[in-house]
């Protein structure tokens, strides 16, 4: 059993600072996950920690004792580390690099004994790379040298495992197992493991508690869960995400939402509303909105995957309980959308009960003199379960001018003509 | 069963190990003996054990020979030999490049400036010459050194920034050696010949003053091995291993530079040993540092033995400078073992 108590850490290197009033609590058999962006002052933490650097303010206590009156060999009893920096070793064996760990515990030549070896070998074992023992270093894979970094981190017999990026350059296989044993040997040996990640996801599988950082500073500590949440990695990452729990696993993870190429766009002034769903408006406003368009949609039943790609790309739209028709409320809401565009788009959606109002909103869109465009790959009378109504509807749709066309490419083509006329 | 592979693996590593060094300390024994029975005058193996132990030198001539021109230089060889090996490892180490020397801190430019003086103002060629230019060397080499430390240590002691500026000291230091040699260009021949290092000037004097400092100085190496081997991860890693590199730096610096100029002092500038020695003894026996450093100096004295032997045998009864031998030796020999371990 251990205990750190980070108290008020703070360190600068030269003018910037790279922690500020750093306050945290960590007791053993728990992996602890330091995220945040580059620079947020991960690494500067870990470094800390192991007594590489020495906190300009404040004080971290291990078990209540202050690091500072540990002698470096001590410190080495009960810090290891992983660290990011690939190791360029000219032709050594995995065993000399393994023979490195013991150094804190052997004499003054270093000559290792029965126990060393025992170690050694153990935790060779724990990672499964026994057979690399003769092998040379330089010649393993990036995944194999990171095992074997982390099986001499494992070797120290260190109290507290730090990491720097202990996933970085591995595949995700890799990733996975490397992450796992972690986890494992934390729970088992009852450490206290910290490791800096970058991979959000991969911390919410793995880590038990999260310290999110940014430009030095704690924005939030505690249980991955309560952590990671999408204001908080808004926040520091500066980037759209959504939060899910996975159904089988019960962990969270979080998908990013990619709005970059969005934002390199010259904005356009034109409003177009999506009516689709079943995955039939996914790629069109995709499409839209990397040209500028502002987009909205609806009304689309969550868990539709138009419901879902709308979400990710941050649409504003009318949703509606998942598998239900549209209710009158939903329905004046997406009248109201429509109201607000300059154009209306419906997409080529087969038509039930629950959808026809759809149908019927965009014909209202018509009569308020709204430039609806009709997408049609298939004839209607292919895509009506309604028994004829909907046929009746899209009929109207013709006679009151809305404009067909036959696929997705030609839309474009048709909103800058309209756009040009309008002009 | 497989929880054995790591003991079966280190006791096979450890026992090749010992091999080795009891292979490397024979070549030593043999090299000794070769130095002292080849040259001008080939003394007999049979003869030599006996006028060892009587240690007469008027007992005959082949004991003159023996006792007052072959076992100086051939102690010297073998001190010297030892020391720039050793010292080779522990800085290749300590830099982790392998391409440092331990004349890459200035050492060799420092002692040749003090000795291009000593030339140019006359003072070498008077009577109590060998003596001024011995001590001339080391000053040079030792002020060159602690100057270059001494400037580094405004550096935070960064291992590149103290092979920096031992490189631009080098570098200032050979310009100025450039031009005395081009003031006096009738003394360059004497420059030139202390330039290629040999033994052929070494007094009683010098193999005292060796046989202290060196033994010393290799032992406070070896007490170090420990520590180098936590350096051969990087610094990082050292220190997570308790190490402090910075006073390793300096500890090391300072027992290098000692050891290597007293060895400059001696004998002049013998390129190649620090250099190669390493390499060669890394093909023999690995990185482990506990097995390197002593493989290093064993393999270093052999091969300045045999090559000193060598520069006697080649060109008899005149000899060649050491350090053309320790060049055209050395230098196939380690491609040869590139070579092989390539394919």
């Amino acid at each position: 059993m251990v205990k750190i108590e980070i108290k008020g850490v703070s360190f600068n290197f030269k003018s910037v600072k790279a922690l500020e009033n750093v306050t945290a609590e960590i007791e053993s058999g728990s992996f602890v996950g330091l995220l945040g962006p580059n620079g947020s002052g991960k690494t500067t933490l870990l470094k800390c920690l192991s007594g590489l650097l020495k906190p300009k303010i404040g004080s971290i206590y291990l078990d209540g004792k202050n690091l500072n009156v540990f002698s470096g060999n001590e410190l080495a009893k009960i810090f290891s580390t992983v660290f990011t920096t690939a190791i360029e070793t000219p032709q050594m064996e995995v065993f000399d690099i393994m023979a490195t760990a013991r150094h804190p515990w052997t004499g003054w030549l270093g000559i290792l004994n029965s126990k060393d070896i025992t170690v050694i070998n153990e935790a060779l074992e724990k990672l499964e790379i026994k057979d690399f023992i003769a092998r040379q270093f330089n010649e393993l894979s990036d995944g194999q040298k990171q095992k074997v970094l982390i099986a001499r981190a494992l070797a120290q017999e260190p109290k507290v495992l730090l990491l720097d990026e202990p996933a970085a350059h591995l595949d995700i296989k890799h990733q996975i197992e490397v992450l796992g044993v972690i986890k494992k040997i934390t729970r088992e040996k009852d450490l206290i493991t910290i490791g800096a990640l970058h991979d959000i996801n991969l911390a919410a599988l793995f880590c038990d508690f999260i310290i999110l950082l940014n430009k030095g500073k704690i924005v939030s500590i505690g249980p991955t869960e309560s952590v990671l949440t999408s204001e908080n990695i808004e926040k520091v990452f500066n980037i759209r995400v959504i939060i899910k729990k996975h159904p089988i696993t019960n962990s969270i993870y979080i998908m990013p939402i990619y709005t970059e190429e969005f934002k390199t766009v010259q904005p356009k002034t034109i409003t177009i509303h999506v009516i689709c769903g079943g995955g039939t408006g996914i790629s069109l406003m995709k499409i839209l909105m990397e040209h500028g368009y502002k987009v909205t949609a609806g009304v689309l039943n969550i868990l539709d995957t138009d419901y879902e790609g709308a979400i990710m790309l941050g649409i504003d739209i009318v949703s509606e309980a998942p598998f239900s028709p549209i209710t009158n409320e939903s329905y004046r809401a997406n009248l109201k959308k429509i109201e607000n565009a300059d154009i209306v788009i419906l997409t080529n959606i087969p038509f039930g009960y629950g959808n026809i109002k759809n149908l019927e909103a965009s014909l209202i869109a018509l009569k308020k003199g709204k430039t609806v465009i009709v997408i049609e790959e298939n004839p209607i009378e292919e895509r009506d379960f309604t028994g004829g109504n909907a046929q009746v509807l899209y009929r109207r749709l013709k006679e009151e001018g809305a404009i067909f066309v036959n696929n997705c490419k030609q839309i474009l083509h048709v909103i800058e003509k309209i756009k040009r006329a309008k002009e | 069963m497989s929880f054995n592979l790591s003991f079966d693996y280190y006791r096979k590593k450890s026992r090749l190990g010992k091999l080795i060094l009891a292979i490397l300390i024979i070549l030593l024994i043999f090299s000794f003996f070769i130095g002292l029975s080849a040259g001008a005058v080939n003394i007999p193996l049979n003869n030599l054990i006996g006028i060892l132990l009587r240690f007469n030198p008027e007992e005959s001539v082949y004991a003159k020979i023996l006792v007052d021109v072959r076992l100086p230089r051939v102690i010297a060889s073998l001190f010297i030999g030892a020391a720039l090996a050793a010292s080779g490892v522990s800085l290749q180490t300590l830099f982790r490049n392998q391409l440092v020397e331990p004349y890459t801190l200035g050492i060799a430019s420092g002692a040749l400036l003090g000795v291009s003086i000593t030339i140019v103002l006359g003072a070498a060629q008077q009577p109590l010459g060998p003596y001024t230019t011995s001590f001339m060397a080391f000053f040079g080499a030792l002020f060159t050194t602690l100057t270059v430390y001494a400037i580094s240590k405004s550096f935070g002691l960064k291992p590149t920034s103290v092979l920096l500026i031992g490189l631009a000291f080098s570098f200032l230091l050979s310009s100025i050696v450039t031009l005395l040699e081009y003031l006096a260009i009738k003394d360059i021949h004497l420059i030139f010949a202390w330039l290629l290092g040999g033994f052929s000037s070494i007094h009683w004097i010098h193999i005292k003053i060796m046989a202290v400092i060196i033994p010393l100085g290799l032992i406070l190496l070896f007490i170090k091995v420990k520590d180098l081997n936590a350096m051969l991860l990087g610094e990082e890693y050292a220190k997570q291993l308790g190490v402090d590199v910075k006073k390793l730096t300096q500890y090391l610096i300072i027992v290098t530079s000692i050891l290597v100029s007293v060895s400059v002092a001696s004998a002049g500038i013998i390129g190649f040993v620090g250099l190669i020695i390493p390499h060669i003894a890394r093909f023999t026996v690995g990185y482990d540092n506990k097995s390197l450093m002593p493989a290093s100096t064993l393999i270093g004295a052999s091969f300045l033995l045999l090559s000193d032997a060598l520069s006697r045998i080649i060109a008899r009864p005149s000899e060649l400078p050491i350090g053309v031998i320790t060049s055209m030796v050395g230098a196939p020999l380690l491609i040869y073992l590139l070579l092989k371990k390539g394919s």
